[in-house]
């Protein structure tokens, strides 16, 4: 059965894309607040990334401790098969529930 | 990135609070992403303040994460498991039936086990579980039928026995992962 992804999580894994081997807490965190242009809290991006990984649709890696970190090593992810494919299908499915229909919509509200 | 600057630390009681609340899985690799973030925030000119007040905030965020509580099944559980503790020990200590301790003491096992993986203590050996609540949903509905059919009738059992099978039903259904599942919510955001 194909993960269904809330926006959130496609939020999550575009920019673990958008990152590539940059992809870490904070960078992801940071990427996702440019996306969604409001701030996120940091508690639901590394709840989000643990859910991603356990379902297999991510993986991770630990780098080496850095000075500015004072020695506490990155986490980086990376998407798995499951993951892009579960992405080219929300992303069909956000095509499929629009196509036909006029941009921005127009009319009260 | 920046160097950090000497004395620059985020506020200390919070930093302590994470290395202690968090998974040792997480526990450097999220603390290093928020001391980097905190170090950023200052550099950038934002003064210490604020960057203390943005650490608190997200530090925050992840510790209550992280001690999420469980689902509201999880909670109904547990008191279960308390109701049939009690209940199990109050009659242990007034039974003259030489058979009850032992299914009793191990019925009781099986609560305080429930109790430590709902806890996230045990969770590794949640599948443990799953033949001690099928033993405690069948005693429980014994000791019920027991004491409505054919015993006269003790509220104390009838309570213990309506608790142990609640309890045991409850438990293979949260195995099973309905309801939510045992453990703690992991549906965020």
């Amino acid at each position: 059965m194909p993960e269904i992804l809330g926006s959130f999580e496609q939020a999550v894994l575009v920019s673990i894309v958008n990152l590539g081997d940059a992809a870490y807490g904070r960078s992801i965190l940071r990427e996702i607040e440019a996306r969604l242009g409001r701030q996120v809290v940091a508690g639901a991006v590394y709840a989000t990334l643990d859910r991603l990984e356990a379902k297999g649709l991510t993986s991770s890696r630990l780098g080496a401790g850095t000075p500015e970190r004072r020695g506490r090593p990155r986490r980086f992810y990376s998407l798995q098969p499951d993951g892009v494919r579960a992405l080219n299908q929300a992303r069909r499915a956000t095509e499929r529930i629009w196509s036909g229909v006029r941009w921005p919509l127009k009319g009260r509200g | 990135m920046t160097e950090s600057p000497r004395g620059n630390e985020p506020p200390g009681w919070m930093a302590a609070l994470l290395t202690r609340l968090l998974r040792p899985r997480d526990r450097d690799v999220i603390s290093g992403d928020l001391f980097e973030a905190y170090n950023d925030a200052i550099v950038s000119g934002q003064g210490r303040p604020r960057a203390a007040a943005h650490y608190i905030v997200q530090a925050g965020s992840v510790i209550l994460v992280a001690l999420r509580p469980p689902t509201r099944a999880g909670v109904t559980l547990v008191a279960l498991c308390a109701v049939s503790i009690a209940g199990l020990a109050w009659l242990m200590l007034g039974s003259p039936n030489p058979a009850v301790p032992p299914v009793a003491v191990a019925f009781i096992a099986q609560g305080l086990v429930t109790v430590a993986v709902l806890g996230r203590a045990a969770r590794r050996v949640r599948w443990l579980l799953l033949p001690g609540a099928v033993a405690v949903a069948l005693g429980g509905s014994l000791a019920l039928s027991e004491t409505l059919v054919w015993a006269p009738f003790d509220w104390k059992v009838a309570v213990t026995g309506a608790a142990l099978l609640v309890q045991g039903t409850l438990t293979v259904a949260l195995l099973a992962g309905c309801l939510g599942g045992l453990g703690p919510r992991t549906d965020l955001p």
